[in-house]
């Protein structure tokens, strides 16, 4: 069964004077449950726009998307708001997670938010943080801890409420490269042990060598794909030949999203 | 794009963060120009306003009052209004902007929003003043009201000392502005929020001083006064900013280890954010509660004292006029008929009219049996008169039936001895008496009369008649009359003040209702300038509160637009900061409120009458002002968040 299904996808931006921007052209994506997908490309080839569109924080202007199933285009805000908290997680590569509250409170904000009761939320919390090996941060404050541990904690609650879908951005872009390692080891270990749906954007060939398979997109369309076979170095050396074909500018290590 | 375009695109397009800004200078200027009105109207000035006469210096003090107010106000305004504009400031100089010209674009602006507050505001204000001008009449009681008018010295001079203001506070500002590193001004809101700490003793000692303010205060009696006064000022100051920095923690620390409340939905976010918001704003929320509490409890206090004042010039005076006549005309008084022609001629009805007769008690004195005091020097004279001519005029239930050889005292304000007896002496022609007091009242039949019957001394008739046989016992009448309209007896009182021959005077009263009007009229006054300047106070702390918001806002920003992302809708947004703000709005109203109830409880002791419905309006003027702020703060707080964070996605 098909978690995500996009089928013609294309976002035109238009500005006041009529100038049309095609930021994303005839995208078509599936991607099974289980999977770990990530999405390359170069700077301005269009990742951004496609994760905003996947996360249903903007809408596409042309083709089809579906997730689980379900087609976000035709949900109100509110609708979309439900729909992001119970189908989909997050990770973002400067974390958001909030300073007011500690580790343990932002891991289960999103079972707060569907009003859960408060003996299901612990339960449910347990599994998730020894899993991550994050037991002994529970109450510690967010400024407490470091970025590794951080990404670790937003992964946590990105993935509390078993959303079908985890989209991850960059989510290694602010760590040192020991933490970078941590975090993804843990996705991987997400992946493998939840069967957790991932897809991923990233510029980074270390990070995208833990995926599974890797869409490429250059000027707004999906250029190749390639799966990963047994061996991860192979792979990481495949996904560095195919940036190199592909050229543009790989290396700008984006700024932190305001 | 010129230099002055820039600037006024900047208002146009920052409409909202100006909006607060603008307003409260707005209202600053009306409230200027509307009492300033009233200080240059034409009646005032002719004296039609007789108490404003009598405090026009204490009105014109109130107005430099408001002046500098006002300055202090909008000099804050202005000051947080520019940090929270920081970050723009910085990007501007980033891109090459140099300072004299970030002080010329700051200097524009700020002189635009002066200028049109200004107009504005005394458009507002000449709007408002006939109902202010209503308002005034009603309390001071007055026939004819007061004019509408709009007298232009007051609108030029609002306009000349306001530019004046904001041109001061300008230059201040962008002088000021100048200083500090771009880096500074970019990175105005990165700051991380350390963990909420509160220390035991702090906790301990902001409890007991709150506890002890609030019993000193209620247990406090006439006497201890002057001990506790001061003791429950430094109690209750001392507890209320050690509320808001260390008892909200263990408060909201109390509630977080509820995890069925606190686990529900948005209350987490609530709960864990509050704690944050009330210890950044902890110094503002204390001065409010604080200033709010004195602003309230003063207003309390004029209130009663006015109230007071009116109820005892009339418990002490039931009738307009009274005078005395002496059965061998020894009197000199006033012609009868002249006071009817007066009467007559002022179109006053007379309602009710008395006599009561009585035997001239010489050189007594009162003295009471428990604390040996005693009432009466043994020179003066005072008045006894038969219980009958007593029962005549009071109510069923306060009729006498004395026997033989006692007597009753009654005086107004003898409130305090009503349980106590004693023994009256004196002289009655040429014998003395002597006769025990069984009881000490309160009624009043007859206006007093310094020298004629300061006490009242009641007896039995039979006694009375008794004392009568007396050689050379002296007797009179104290006349009494009352109008139905006794309210509009001014000019006709003031005649008659001209014509009692001076010989007279200490055989006539007629000054109750000369001074009812006038105090009236200047406590009147007195609450008029008093509801100014708190109401100016109430926009000041509204404001203050809101400014303190908005220097959040690009912190709420970036927090909501990460939960949004990962799925807040935006009703539960909208709910979590409109509680949050509800909650910085009101804390330090319903604080300062229960400070002044145990206030006004003190002063219901001390004064041992307090009108609680006056308490409770200008509470509720308090917290109307409040809810309007709240409710403009909130929608206008939620739109600028909803906005950022959607063009943010």
């Amino acid at each position: 069964m098909s978690v995500l299904k996009t089928s013609g996808l294309g976002k035109v931006y238009g500005s006041q004077k009529n100038v049309l921007y095609t930021a994303l052209k005839d995208v078509d994506i599936e991607i099974e449950k289980g999977e770990f997908v990530g999405v390359m490309g170069p700077s301005g080839s269009g990742k951004t726009t496609l994760l905003n569109l996947l996360a249903t924080i903007d809408k596409p202007t042309s083709g089809k998307l579906e997730i689980n199933g379900i087609d976000p285009t035709r949900l109100n805000d509110h609708q979309l708001a439900l729909f992001r908290r119970r189908e989909l997680g997050f990770v973002f590569q400067d974390f958001n997670l909030l300073d007011a509250l500690s580790v343990k409170e932002n891991i289960i904000l999103p079972l707060v938010m569907e009003g859960l009761k408060p003996k299901i939320i612990e339960q449910r919390l347990k599994p998730i943080v020894s899993l991550l090996q994050i037991e002994d941060l529970l109450n510690k404050r967010t400024y407490e801890i470091s970025g590794g541990q951080k990404q670790r904690t937003a992964i946590a609650r990105a993935i509390i409420h078993e959303p079908s879908l985890l989209l991850a951005d960059e989510l290694t872009g602010n760590l040192d490269s020991k933490a970078a390692k941590d975090v993804m080891d843990t996705l991987k270990k997400m992946n493998e042990e939840l069967s957790a749906t991932i897809l991923m954007v990233t510029h980074d060939p270390f990070s995208a060598s833990y995926c599974q398979r890797i869409i490429f997109i250059k000027d707004g369309r999906p250029f190749t794909q390639i799966n990963r076979g047994s061996s991860r170095q192979v792979f990481f050396q495949q996904i560095l030949d195919v940036q190199s074909m592909l050229g543009g500018d790989f290396d700008d290590l984006s700024f932190p999203r305001a | 794009m010129t230099f002055r375009s820039l600037a006024l695109k900047n208002i146009k397009e920052n409409w909202r963060s100006y909006s607060a800004f603008f307003l409260s200078s707005l209202f600053s200027v009306a409230i200027f120009y509307i009492y300033y009105a009233f200080l240059v109207h034409p009646d005032v000035v002719n004296g039609k306003l007789m108490a404003a006469n009598q405090i026009r210096t204490g009105m014109e003090f109130c107005l430099y009052l408001i002046a500098i107010f006002s300055f202090i106000f909008i000099m804050y305004s202005s000051g947080s209004f520019l940090k929270s504009r920081k970050k723009e400031f910085g990007l501007f100089s980033l891109f090459g902007m140099t300072r004299g010209q970030l002080r010329r674009l700051v200097f524009i602006e700020n002189m635009l929003i002066g200028l049109l507050s200004t107009i504005a505001g005394i458009a507002v204000g000449v709007l408002f003043s006939k109902l202010f001008f209503m308002g005034l009449g009603a309390l001071l009681e007055l026939e004819s009201q007061i004019r509408f008018a709009v007298p232009v010295k007051a609108v030029v001079m609002t306009i000349i000392i306001f530019i004046g203001i904001f041109f001061v506070i300008t230059l201040y500002t962008t002088i000021r502005m100048g200083k500090g590193q771009i880096i500074e001004f970019l990175q105005a809101h990165k700051q991380p929020k350390g963990e909420l700490k509160f220390s035991k003793w702090q906790v301990i000692v902001g409890f007991i001083s709150l506890v002890c303010g609030y019993a000193l205060a209620v247990t406090m009696t006439p006497f201890t006064f002057i001990f506790v006064a001061l003791p429950v000022l430094a109690f209750v100051v001392i507890g209320t900013y050690l509320l808001y920095s260390q008892l909200s923690i263990v408060f909201l620390n109390m509630l977080k280890r509820r995890k069925k409340l606190f686990y529900k939905k948005t209350n987490m976010l609530i709960i864990g954010q509050l704690g944050y918001k009330i210890k950044d704003n902890a110094r503002i929320l204390f001065t409010i509660t604080i200033l709010s509490a004195v602003v309230m409890t003063a207003m309390g206090t004029i209130y009663v004292l006015q109230s007071s004042g009116k109820k005892q010039a009339l418990s002490e005076s039931p009738y307009s006029i009274a005078w005395i006549e002496a059965a061998d005309r020894s009197v000199t008084q006033i012609d009868r008929s002249v006071l009817d022609k007066l009467i007559a001629k002022h179109d006053l009805n007379v309602s009710k009219e008395l006599e009561i007769s009585g035997l001239k008690l010489e050189q007594y004195e009162f003295s009471i049996k428990e604390i040996t005091y005693k009432f009466g020097n043994g020179e003066q004279s005072t008045m006894i008169i038969p219980q009958s001519e007593f029962n005549d005029n009071v109510k069923e239930d306060k009729q006498l039936n004395l026997s033989n050889e006692e007597a009753i005292v009654t005086k107004e304000y003898l409130t305090n001895f009503v349980n106590n007896t004693g023994t009256v002496k004196g002289k009655i022609g040429d014998q003395e008496i002597e006769v025990p007091v069984t009881e000490i009242r309160t009624d009043t039949v007859i206006n007093s009369l310094y020298f004629w019957n300061y006490l009242l001394v009641i007896v039995s008739d039979e006694y009375y008649e008794q004392l009568l046989t007396h050689a050379n016992a002296q007797t009179f009448s104290v006349h009494g009359i009352e109008f139905s309209n006794w309210k509009n007896s001014y000019p006709m009182l003031k005649q008659l003040s001209d014509i009692v021959p001076d010989d007279a005077e200490e055989n006539i009263h007629y000054t109750r209702n000369i001074s009812y009007q006038e105090f009236v009229q200047s406590t009147a006054l007195t609450i008029f300038i008093g509801m100014f300047i708190c109401l100016l106070f109430f926009i000041a702390a509204g404001s203050l509160i809101y400014f303190k918001l908005f220097t959040e806002r690009d912190e709420d920003m970036a927090m909501f637009k990460g939960l949004s992302r990962i799925g807040m809708t935006y009703k539960e947004m909208r709910k979590i900061i409109v509680t949050q703000i509800a909650i910085i709005f009101f804390l330090p109203c319903i604080v300062g409120i229960i400070h002044a109830l145990f206030a006004m409880l003190a002063l219901d002791s001390l004064l041992q009458q307090t009108n609680w419905i006056y308490a409770m309006v200008v509470f509720g003027i308090y917290v109307v002002m409040q809810c309007i702020y709240f409710v403009i703060a909130s929608s206008s707080y939620l739109h600028s968040i909803g906005k950022g964070s959607k063009t943010a996605a």
